[in-house]
């Protein structure tokens, strides 16, 4: 249902495209500097960033703003909840998606930023604060300082959106709607109305104390926790939407498995093919090299901690070798990609894909797809098809085409929900 | 290389040298572990680089040494799966001794009588626990050691009556049927009498956590805490570990830990579960990682599915481990590792 949205939300959308637009293209974004302090300290490599960069710059412009807001009926709030946005730094700027949500339903975003990816946020929030600063802000949080945490210990470990600045805050001083974080203790107190995360059910459960601990989340606020581990793709090398000898479908299958060594819910870990691995592994191979090269994998100078994360991976995908190699199954190693064909395709739960880069390869057709998305639907993020139409699925969601499964839609639903509908729904 | 398995129990010699001789003994007469291990680096001489398979190659491969026949094949009550695992034991008199070794550490066999309650047992013969229990009864039978009836109530006199003898008694059970024994005949034990719960902890009528079990066996028979002690075993295991209970007197606020300790012979380690080449630091949670030597005609070196954390390291050697259930798939893949809890 397409409704129109008010005058405020309006100028919010436009405000955010400008600002969108200013941080990815203008000489003056902060956004260099901070792709500049990603990469030397080694967080992510340069092809991901500029990848993951072009996927914002392709599916966050104005009309894709303002598409999202009338899809989900977006008014400008009378009260504005405080929303904390929990930061995963597994791929650049994975919570892109949350932080506009947030920003476009018009309440107030607090962020707990991942270590592992504050830069990339921070410039993105020092932008929009420059674009939406004629927007009116509404109580913002007011957040305390506790006994056991000194003041000079939360400034020193404060991050806010004036980049690369302390923000010395005193109890009385009220952190504005760009406040964001890397440490817990600073979100003290923060009582906030409601909290958008992915990771686990156990994932809640190891950070229950600590939003207890510090009421930084109110009792009753509702969470959107999102908890899937990765997605599955009916492959068929015979048919392909491209269909020109310069791009094969491979070439979206190696892109769908390799980009950020497999990280990321909507990275595939199943293939579902009418065709055994063997019969493709030499085309296959030869893709997923081609991919990981274009990808950075093993070309690029990368910091201690970078190089140590791709070697755990590997040495992770080489204990899993080691025991198909000893069930005689056929495989595909290649760096950080390990693909297996599994005996039957009823892939049990202890057989699936449990590390990143892992991906498992099942004979079968539609239907052996349709059943596996039933059976592991609580692990499925995404269910791709190389083919130009979408297929209803058993749950009544549809498939996704293959050569999106790196660059979603602005309006994807990650675990089936669209954040900006579940903010609407919630605050009203 | 065959190993001398006089040596297995031989605490004099270094763990790394007995490990290293089993390993190029499995490796060249276990097939399976051969083609996993070719996968690796030459552990060259360090027992923690040597891989570890994953516990389910017992239900996926018969796992004894090329040539040599069973004695008894172990078989585990089964999975969720419905999978089983086997065990096949070549060497029952080297099983024993690891068995009694590990037990006398503890206990003295010369002066306790051993009760055995283990319902749920009677559709699997072939399980490693009640083999285990009826080892230590036959060592102690002219005590009065046995399998105590099921579903019949503990007798108080016959408790007193031991007692009197001078006799410890040691009452070894599954969880859920030592809270079956708790319910039906609760009185106050002789204060020397030691309970080993043996895990189980999923009950037929409820989870309970092993504290939970811990304080309800101490209240119900009026023992001190420190005489409820707990056994880690498994059917692919040969050997078992023991964990001491903690005294009342120190449970308060800060209660410590209930640790297991391990035999000589049996390595335990802690390992990443993603990549489970790398031993985690103390107090990591991971994956528990068995070298268990007295597995010597089977597989020795496994990577088990529960989740553990070493307690106490001294010179990268776990000497006390706690057991936290069973490692969940959910805790890997996805974004939920990559969320900061400092």
């Amino acid at each position: 249902m397409n409704k129109l949205e008010d005058q405020q939300t309006r100028t919010r959308a436009n405000q955010m495209a400008e600002a969108l637009q200013d941080w990815l293209q203008s000489k003056e974004s902060p956004l260099q500097e901070a792709v500049d302090r990603t990469l030397a300290e080694g967080l992510f490599s340069r092809s991901d960033l500029q990848y993951q960069l072009s996927a914002f710059h392709e599916t966050a412009k104005e009309q894709d703003l303002i598409r999202w807001v009338r899809k989900n009926a977006i008014r400008t709030p009378i009260n504005p909840k405080t929303i904390l946005a929990v930061h995963a730094g597994n791929l650049p700027l994975v919570s892109f998606q949350d932080i506009l949500a947030i920003f476009l339903s018009g309440h107030q975003y607090v962020g707990k930023l991942s270590s592992s990816d504050p830069y990339l946020p921070l410039s993105l929030l020092e932008v929009l604060k420059k674009h939406l600063k004629n927007q009116e802000v509404h109580d913002p949080p007011k957040l305390c300082v506790p006994d056991q945490i000194t003041s000079d210990q939360i400034t020193s470990n404060l991050i806010t959106s004036d980049h690369g600045t302390s923000d010395h805050r005193t109890s009385d001083q009220r952190p504005s709607a760009f406040f964001a974080t890397t440490h817990w203790a600073d979100l003290y107190q923060l009582a906030a109305d409601a909290m958008i995360f992915s990771g686990s059910a156990d994932t809640v459960d190891q950070i229950q104390g600590m939003l207890k601990e510090y009421s930084i989340v109110r009792k009753s606020a509702p969470i959107l926790c999102r908890t899937t581990h990765f997605s599955i793709v009916y492959f068929d090398p015979g048919s392909s939407i491209h269909g020109t000898l310069a791009y094969s479908p491979y070439t979206d299958l190696a892109e769908a498995i390799c980009r950020y060594n497999g990280n990321g819910c909507r990275s595939v870990g199943i293939v579902v093919s009418p065709v055994g691995l063997e019969q493709l592994s030499c085309e296959l191979t030869d893709h997923l090299e081609l991919c990981l090269m274009k990808c950075g994998y093993g070309g690029e100078a990368r910091d201690r901690a970078g190089i140590e994360r791709v070697q755990t991976q590997e040495q992770a995908l080489r204990y899993r070798y080691a025991y198909h190699k000893v069930r005689n199954r056929t495989q595909v190693f290649c760096g950080p990609v390990l693909i297996t064909e599994m005996e039957n395709p009823t892939v049990q739960e202890s057989e699936l894909p449990s590390v990143a880069g892992e991906v498992i390869w099942v004979r079968g057709d539609m239907d052996t797809l349709m059943a596996l998305v039933h059976t592991h639907r609580a692990d499925i993020q995404s269910v791709y098809i190389n083919e130009a139409s979408t297929q209803s699925l058993p749950d009544g969601s549809e498939s996704e085409p293959l050569n999106r499964a790196q660059k979603p839609p602005l309006d994807w639903k990650p675990d089936g929900i669209d954040p900006l509908h579940w903010i609407a729904e919630f605050a009203g | 290389m065959t190993p001398d398995v006089s040596t297995l129990f031989d605490a004099s010699v270094p763990y790394a040298e007995r490990a290293m001789q089993v390993f190029e003994h499995v490796k060249k007469n276990l097939p399976v572990y051969r083609t996993f291990a070719a996968s690796f680096p030459d552990p060259a001489g360090d027992p923690h680089q040597i891989p570890l398979i994953p516990v389910r190659a017992f239900q996926d491969f018969d796992l004894i040494a090329d040539g040599i026949h069973p004695e008894t094949v172990f078989q585990s009550s089964g999975t969720t799966a419905g999978l089983k695992s086997r065990h096949p034991v070549a060497d029952l008199s080297l099983a024993r001794t690891a068995v009694i070794t590990e037990f006398q550490r503890h206990f003295s066999l010369d002066n306790c009588t051993i009760l055995c309650y283990a319902p749920g047992y009677a559709d699997n013969p072939q399980s490693s626990l009640l083999w285990m229990m009826e080892q230590l009864i036959h060592q102690t039978a002219q005590h009065g050691s046995r399998f105590l009836p099921l579903g019949e109530p503990l007798h108080r006199e016959e408790w007193s009556h031991l007692n009197a003898q001078g006799r410890q008694i040691i009452l070894f059970g599954a969880a859920f049927g030592l809270l079956d024994l708790a319910e039906l005949a609760p009185f106050a034990m002789p204060s020397n009498t030691v309970i080993i719960e043996t895990g189980g902890m999923k009950t037929y009528r409820r989870e309970v956590r092993r504290e939970e079990l811990h304080q309800t066996l101490s209240d119900v028979f009026r023992l001190d805490a420190s005489q409820i002690w707990s056994e880690y075993g498994m059917c692919e295991m040969t050997s078992q570990c023991y964990a001491p209970g903690i005294p009342s007197s120190l449970a308060t606020g800060d209660q410590p830990i209930q640790g297991f300790s391990s035999p000589h012979w049996v390595q335990v380690t802690i390992r990443d579960p993603q990549n489970p080449m790398r031993i985690c630091e103390e107090g990591e949670e991971g994956k528990i990682g068995i070298m268990d030597l007295a597995n010597v005609h089977s597989c020795p070196f496994f990577l088990t599915e529960d989740k553990g954390v070493s307690l106490e390291t001294v010179d990268g050697e776990v000497i006390r481990f706690q057991v936290l259930g069973r490692w969940k798939r959910s805790q890997l893949r996805g974004c939920n590792f990559l969320i900061d809890t400092d």
